[in-house]
């Protein structure tokens, strides 16, 4: 129960902070945290969730949100095989992974649906989402273990 | 090796499961609507509630700070109404006068439309909103279609791009994806508008070198692509450029809406024709 409000809780914080900080994804990091829980049943059904909500409010055609969460899953779980995960370096070279994920999402989809979009402004959230990954990803995993779990181990 | 054979079979896996469902999708538009229902009603519901409280709050403080300083200017304004209900006597007379002037002009502006006003909930939301758009508080339970005009007193604004039960996404005439048939008021000379993704500045393509156009010269909607009225303003020329190695003129216009400050919007909605027999056979 404790854990199902504190996922409601992320998702209703995360589109409040989508209003209000353009071009950052507040809902990967907290599906990262999920996967290092190995909560997966919990990860698919928020990951579907936040992708509805993604693709939803967004105004570019469907496909590019699920594109980039299922790459960012992969790597994960592809990086999972030689790294440790629970660590800022890990969550670091995650963040420029999905940085380049959104980047290529982007580029497939506006390619196939023949839609024009703002090269800076894409190339700003990659910045943007690089940067606050990690500190959204921290933020989530404190919290997270001070609220539900009681541990906190970051580094 | 056996790592690499089961990652490699999970990226073939996942690429035809992502292969499999925008097929899908771009045949049924099911996932789409479905998004577009539980995302876009989610933000709002998530939002509207929030923004409302905001306002509330604010509005307290305000109102709190605002007291403090009532006292004095109750003073003062006490001293100003009576001035003013003198100087208001005139003014009523003109009201009056105004009021049977328009009576006697019937201003009727774009026949068969309807207007459906609307609230701007909100800009740019999360990444995967890269086109200049926003989010208004009406959607399809209100009437709302996909590229139904949408304009402010001043001009038009978009159109909208998409609709849940009650929000919607409206995509700005700004945007580099947005074409919009446009006629210049005086000379008629005919062209498209394209967005240029800046607020100040688009422009008109199309035209044709000896067309005349004069700077400053209002470019309204032609009515030529159906989905918008004709005779919505739409900008205001700003530049001429005449390139000798082209067949068309090179406009720069600005929109006669601001952009900037968008807080009420206007939603055309055509009348439904076959409702209105029906009335008129009653």
């Amino acid at each position: 129960m404790k854990e199902l409000c504190w996922w409601i809780f992320i998702t209703i914080l995360g589109v409040f902070f989508k209003d209000w900080l353009t071009g950052i994804d507040f809902f990967l990091p907290a599906l990262i945290l999920c996967y290092q829980k190995k909560n997966f049943f919990c990860a698919f059904f928020l990951g579907i969730i936040w992708i509805l909500i993604q693709e939803g409010s967004g105004d570019i055609p469907f496909g590019a949100t699920l594109l980039w969460y299922m790459a960012v899953s992969f790597f994960y779980f592809f990086l999972k095989q030689f790294l440790a995960t629970n660590n800022l370096i890990f969550i670091t070279i995650l963040s420029f992974i999905s940085s380049c994920s959104y980047y290529v999402s982007i580029w497939i989809i506006s390619s196939l649906q023949e839609i024009v979009v703002d090269q800076y402004l894409v190339y700003s959230y990659c910045i943007k989402q690089f940067f606050l990954f990690p500190v959204l990803w921290a933020i989530y995993f404190y919290l997270y273990h001070r609220i539900i779990s009681k541990k906190i181990n970051l580094f | 090796m056996e790592k690499i054979k089961f990652l490699i079979r999970w990226i073939i896996l996942l690429f035809i499961i992502y292969l499999v469902l925008i097929t899908w999708n771009s045949k049924t538009h099911t996932l789409e609507n479905f998004a577009n229902n539980m995302g876009l009603e989610f933000v709002g519901a998530v939002l509207y509630p929030g923004k409302w409280l905001k306002f509330q709050v604010s509005q307290f403080w305000n109102d709190y700070i605002e007291l403090r300083k009532v006292r004095e200017q109750n003073k003062k304004l006490i001293q100003e109404i009576k001035k003013l209900k003198i100087q208001e006597i005139p003014l009523k007379i003109k009201a009056q006068e105004w009021e049977r002037l328009r009576r006697l002009l019937k201003f009727k502006p774009l026949q068969g439309w309807d207007f459906l006003g609307a609230r701007v909930l909100c800009y740019r939301l999360g990444p995967s909103n890269l086109l200049n758009s926003f989010v208004i508080d009406i959607g399809s339970r209100q009437g709302v279609q996909k590229d139904m005009p949408v304009l402010t007193p001043d001009g038009l604004l978009g159109k909208v791009l998409k609709t849940s039960l009650d929000f919607s996404t409206v995509l700005l005439i700004s945007d580099s994806n947005s074409r919009v048939p446009v006629i210049s008021r005086i000379h008629r000379t005919k062209g498209i508008l394209q967005g240029l993704d800046s607020t100040f500045e688009l422009v008109v393509t199309y035209v044709p070198i000896t067309s005349p156009l004069d700077v400053g010269e209002v470019f309204l909607t032609s009515g030529l692509g159906g989905i918008f009225p004709k005779g919505i303003p739409v900008a205001r020329t700003v530049k001429i450029e005449n390139d000798p190695t082209s067949l068309f003129k090179k406009i720069i216009v600005r929109p006669t809406a601001n952009f900037s400050h968008i807080e009420e919007v206007l939603v055309l909605k055509r009348h439904n024709l076959s409702s209105n027999k029906s009335k008129e056979d009653k």
